[in-house]
């Protein structure tokens, strides 16, 4: 089902295209424009209006944190609809990428938090129960298998792109190739993106190109293309559906196998024993039904019998680049 | 009250056992926690281990748990009649919780009771007609679901209505003992959503709506109706409480209390005023506690909505996994429980839902998320009730 967005269907074509068909070439736009059955120009135009009213967050790469030496978390807080606390704790943390009111009857509100070690994440935890008396469970991220945040417009689920499974190694880099990978998180909207980036490196546009597909082979760059805002392009569900994988074999690589899913993690959990339900993946779609069905269809054809769907009801950090 | 069940000893067999003898269902449900679907799965339990698995049921002797077959459909099973002719040669008690699709007609309801079946429940989740069909995905369900409670009335078998609460049902539960009460059925098993399988968190309900919705449904089994509850045993600590005197306006506050009032006043004008003492009868059960659920694969749960596994009978008997495995035993005990339930004066009545914990926070011993009682409001009331096994019989 399409959503209902009011955008044209050019609107629509250029926005799967910067999706779907952005290649890892120094002519990402126009590639994607050949895709899209229009000019380069014309797929620009589009893209740079669209990016002015919010619709289109950004273009580039996630950059993968522990190529930051960051490791990260998923805190559920039991804040008894204080949610107004945990939404100024974190406005002004650039290491908090997620903060959303969710339906969890318990653990109301959840965050992303990024932190350099493990420590320290259990110590936000505590600090969070000390302060203001909130039970939390935290869920460390123990192996992503699967980045792609992309939201189909013509089927109205999300459907993940062709770069989506990083590595499982953490990925070690150079100094150098950190400054690259955080140059290029956002792209400028013009014909030959890397040449402006390269230019302000120092380094020539082949060389940047090069360096940006070795980036993305080691994992450290995820999820190439476009990023859309999904309440502005009609995606008002995004549910977090999370499973008990005992008994199941390989059940976070079959779910990351499954179109649908955009997050796939496989999480370890403080204090021990308090969540079974440590294999986590996310869908997104127009409605609670289309997203539901794109879990459930993931769910069974993993075999999974026990799990929990977390809808998201409020994002408490909108509009933060991820 | 069966002055049996009073001595039923639950440390050593279960007054019930579910056995969900297929996956395989016609109807899709939206609250089903089976995740039931159209053909039936592999490994499913064979007709000579379902014969074994009754044997071992009438290996705990007279009187014999009552085994209850459920799915999925039980009617998908194409060897039912003959699981029922084998539970009847050994003298086990049994019930049937059959779907209504295609497959139950008249004549299936009458061999069904004259092979033995003497009690059925049958699903009916909102008196609304849309609603319900809605809710069980097939047009009709509705209008079938009443023909055949009729037919089964007619039969003399003993007719359960089985009615989950949850989001989608909540505005049309008030006028259900209306229906009941046309319908002329008498027991009423009251579902306390759980979100486990298809059923998820968008059908939950508020702690504030759980504590309403059990003090309205002590008030409907004034009416001649007998009102038990699966998953909600907080409904024992509402009929306990009104047993002594306590009043629904002294416990229930604010929307709690008003959504509770609503309630009511649309059981008066639907049936007037009540005629009989509550019905709200326990015997003390809860998952683990006189009650496992074997799963179509042998597994053996606490409950249906508990799907943490204790065993498997193709591998122990059911008799070794429900008295020493060490989940069942931790779940009889009581003294595991934590967070509010752990310090509840109501914990040996009510103990919360197991099921419910565990499916919201990964926790079987956890509280029960959807109570909000607050430990220590009516502790004297408490030791009133105990663990009676008929609440009102002083009354």
């Amino acid at each position: 089902m399409r959503p209902e967005t009011g955008l044209t269907r050019e609107e629509i074509a250029v926005l799967q295209a910067l999706q779907y068909d952005f290649t890892l070439t120094s002519t990402p736009y126009r590639d994607a424009a050949r895709a899209a059955g229009m000019s380069v120009e014309e797929l620009l135009e589009t893209a740079r209006r669209l990016a002015e009213v919010g619709v289109l967050k950004r273009i580039g790469f996630y950059l993968n944190y522990k190529s930051e030496g960051l490791k990260a978390a998923l805190i559920g807080i039991a804040t008894n609809g204080r949610h107004d606390i945990i939404a100024e704790r974190y406005k002004n943390d650039d290491n908090t990428t997620h903060v959303y009111v969710r339906n969890h009857p318990v653990y109301d509100v959840w965050v992303v938090v990024k932190r350099p070690t493990e420590q320290d994440l259990i110590e936000e935890a505590r600090l969070l129960e000390e302060k203001y008396g909130f039970k939390t469970v935290v869920l460390f991220g123990h192996r992503t298998y699967k980045l792609s945040v992309k939201l189909d417009l013509e089927r109205g689920v999300s459907r993940s792109g062709p770069y989506a499974y990083p590595p499982p190694e953490t990925p070690h880099i150079t100094m150098e190739e950190l400054e690259i990978a955080r140059k290029v998180r956002i792209l400028p909207l013009v014909e030959r993106p890397y040449r402006v980036v390269a230019s302000q490196l120092g380094l020539a546009e082949e060389v940047l190109v090069s360096k940006v597909r070795e980036l993305v082979r080691k994992g450290v760059l995820l999820d190439p293309g476009a990023v859309l805002n999904g309440r502005m392009v009609g995606f008002n569900s995004n549910i977090m559906v999370a499973f008990n994988p005992e008994g199941l074999e390989n059940p976070c690589e079959c779910t990351a196998r499954s179109p649908y899913t955009t997050h796939v993690v496989l999480r370890r959990v403080y204090p021990e024993g308090a969540w079974k339900h440590t294999c986590y993946f996310m869908v997104h779609g127009v409605s609670r039904k289309a997203a539901r069905e794109a879990g459930l269809e993931t769910l069974e054809s993993c075999g999974a019998t026990d799990w929990i769907e977390i809808e998201s009801l409020k994002d408490l950090k909108p509009g933060v680049v991820r | 009250m069966n002055p049996i069940l009073g001595r039923w000893d639950f440390d050593r067999k279960p007054l019930l056992v579910f056995w969900e003898t297929t996956k395989a269902c016609l109807l899709v449900c939206k609250h089903c926690r089976a995740n039931a679907i159209l053909k039936a799965l592999p490994g499913e339990l064979t007709t000579e281990e379902g014969y074994k698995l009754i044997d071992q049921i009438a290996e705990f002797g007279r009187p014999t748990p009552i085994l209850v077959f459920t799915g999925g459909d039980p009617l998908m099973r194409k060897d039912l009649f003959d699981l029922i002719r084998h539970g009847r040669e050994v003298g086990v008690n049994m019930a049937a919780a059959p779907s209504v699709t295609p497959l139950l007609t008249r004549e299936t309801a009458k061999r069904l009771v004259e092979s033995g079946i003497g009690s059925v429940s049958l699903s009916l989740d909102s008196p609304w007609e849309e609603v319900h069909d809605d809710i069980r995905g097939v047009k009709g369900t509705y209008r079938k679901t009443l023909e055949a409670a009729k037919w089964f009335l007619d039969l003399g078998a003993r007719v359960q209505i089985n009615t989950t609460v949850m989001r989608e049902t909540l505005e049309s539960l008030p006028y259900m003992p209306a229906l009941l009460h046309d319908l002329g059925v008498k027991t009423w098993e009251v579902f306390y959503f759980v979100p486990t399988g298809r059923g998820q968190l968008g059908s939950n309900l508020q702690p504030w709506e759980w504590m309403a919705v059990s003090f309205f449904l002590v008030e409907a089994s004034r009416y001649g109706i007998l009102v038990r509850t699966t998953e909600g045993p907080f409904f024992r600590v509402a009929a306990c409480l009104e047993a002594h005197g306590v009043s629904p306006e002294e416990v229930l506050k604010g929307k709690s209390l008003e959504l509770y009032q609503h309630m009511v006043s649309i059981l008066r004008n639907t049936l007037g005023e009540p005629s009989t003492k509550p019905r709200a009868h326990t015997v003390g059960t809860r998952d683990g506690r006189g009650i496992v659920f074997i799963g179509y694969n042998g597994n053996v749960y606490p409950s249906g909505f508990l799907p943490v596994s204790a065993g498997n009978i193709r591998v122990k008997p059911l008799k070794e996994i429900y008295q020493n495995s060490r989940l069942f035993r931790m779940l009889r005990e009581g003294t595991h429980l934590k967070g509010r339930c752990g310090k509840c004066e109501f914990k040996h009545l009510c103990g919360g839902s197991r099921a419910r914990a565990y499916a919201i926070l990964g926790d079987p011993f956890e509280e029960d998320p959807a109570c909000a009682y607050i430990p220590g409001s009516f502790r004297e009331v408490a030791e009133k009730c105990g663990l009676k096994p008929v609440l009102h019989a002083r009354k």
